[in-house]
């Protein structure tokens, strides 16, 4: 008995890290759930009208956004503006240029896939709205949505 | 020197604190899904050469002013009133003359269209036309299987809307959201019927046999929708 006994050692018992692949696991799915992907930075206050009759769109669906608003800085004007993703469109034909850039050399259906998605402030008027859509059909972009608030 | 023994730290609840968190983070992080109304831009044409007639029973005609006043087939109404009559443009008697001919689809006329067009698609099959309608019956052929005898509507009927440049968008979006409730609903009515499940748990269902029936709910009430040019339109 005392054999075994004879070299016996207190030494530190180990923590155990059984559960720390729970807690890794755990962080992983949290920020999978809750990364978004390029929030941009809106530079138009944009108060959207509400509906009932709305439908969700898929975030992974490659989307443009354009915002319609009046700027939240003064220094951009008073007036309401066009935001088309990152930056504010100078005049309306620049929005054509950004989609051309946006398409590259490709002439094919890309379009197809991309939905234009409109942020505008419900008192914005339909000329400005429509000018931008003219826009959009110069270059065949047709897909539209307007994203709206849910009536609760 | 004495050695003090450390005792063990106990893991057992480390797995509840984690659970803990892990619920607390479900509960709390919402998915915002973007919610939109989707339309679809007509294609950019360079020159009209003929418009087409459109015979005024087909239309549905909605107009916003700027002052964001409605007319709805040239009387004065108010957003509330698009649905009905958006539900009664698709959904009326037969021989009503004041809305688009509706068609009866039964298995008669199917199959006579359908031995008809396989002849001649079948006979000339460089001519795309025969071919293309052949298929439409066939459609139908389908959707009569899946819903029994139903009435189409025209294929020129739609609902146009005119603008003015200063309607807001607002009301550009609650006449947009009126249309779409009033097919909705017709949609819902006639899949709770003959599917019995709600259009709205099969619209964006990504299985085929769901996808099927959206279709065909689709092909009974079509979405047609024209923003005609506004009056003012070159000012």
């Amino acid at each position: 008995m005392s054999k075994f006994s004879k070299g016996k050692k207190k030494s530190q018992p180990a923590i155990s890290t059984a559960s720390l692949p729970d807690i890794v696991f755990m962080l992983l799915f949290f920020f999978i759930v809750t990364t978004i992907f390029k929030e941009k930075d809106t530079k138009v206050i944009v108060k959207a009208p509400v509906a009932t009759e709305i439908t969700k769109l898929d975030r992974r669906t490659d989307q443009i956004y354009y915002w319609i608003g009046k700027p939240s800085n003064i220094n951009y004007g008073t007036g309401y503006r066009v935001q088309v993703d990152d930056a504010l469109a100078p005049d309306m034909g620049a929005i054509r240029s950004y989609l051309m850039e946006r398409r590259g050399g490709d002439l094919s259906e890309v379009w197809d896939k991309v939905i234009n998605n409109f942020k505008i402030d419900e008192k914005v008027n339909m000329r400005i709205v429509k000018n931008v859509q003219e826009e959009l059909r110069n270059e065949d972009a047709l897909k539209v949505a307007y994203t709206l608030k849910d009536k609760k | 020197m004495a050695k003090r023994e450390l005792e063990e730290i106990n893991a057992g609840s480390m797995a509840d604190i984690a659970f803990l968190l892990l619920i607390f983070f479900l509960v709390t992080t919402t998915m915002n899904f973007p919610k939109v109304l989707e339309e679809r831009l007509p294609q950019k044409i360079e020159n009209i050469i003929d418009p087409p007639l459109v015979l005024p029973e087909n239309v549905l005609e909605i107009l916003a002013n700027k002052n964001d006043q409605i007319l709805i087939e040239k009387q004065r109404g108010e957003i509330e009133d698009i649905k009905e009559k958006v539900i009664e443009f698709y959904d009326h008697q037969l021989n009503d003359k004041r809305w688009p001919k509706l068609t009866p689809i039964n298995e008669s006329l199917v199959n006579q269209k359908l031995q008809k067009y396989k002849v001649l698609a079948a006979q000339y099959p460089s001519i795309p036309g025969y071919a293309d309608t052949l298929s439409r019956w066939e459609a139908k052929e389908k959707a009569l299987a899946a819903i029994g005898p139903y009435n189409e509507i025209s294929d020129k009927a739609m609902i146009t809307i005119q603008l003015d440049n200063a309607t807001s968008f607002k009301t550009y979006v609650s006449v947009l959201n009126e249309i779409m409730a009033g097919i909705n609903e017709l949609r819902s009515e006639l899949c709770l019927a003959k599917f019995g499940i709600p259009y709205s748990k099969i619209e964006k269902s990504k299985v085929p046999e769901d996808q099927e029936k959206v279709k065909i709910l689709r092909a009974v009430y079509p979405k047609r929708i024209m923003k005609a040019k506004s009056k003012n339109s070159q000012g």
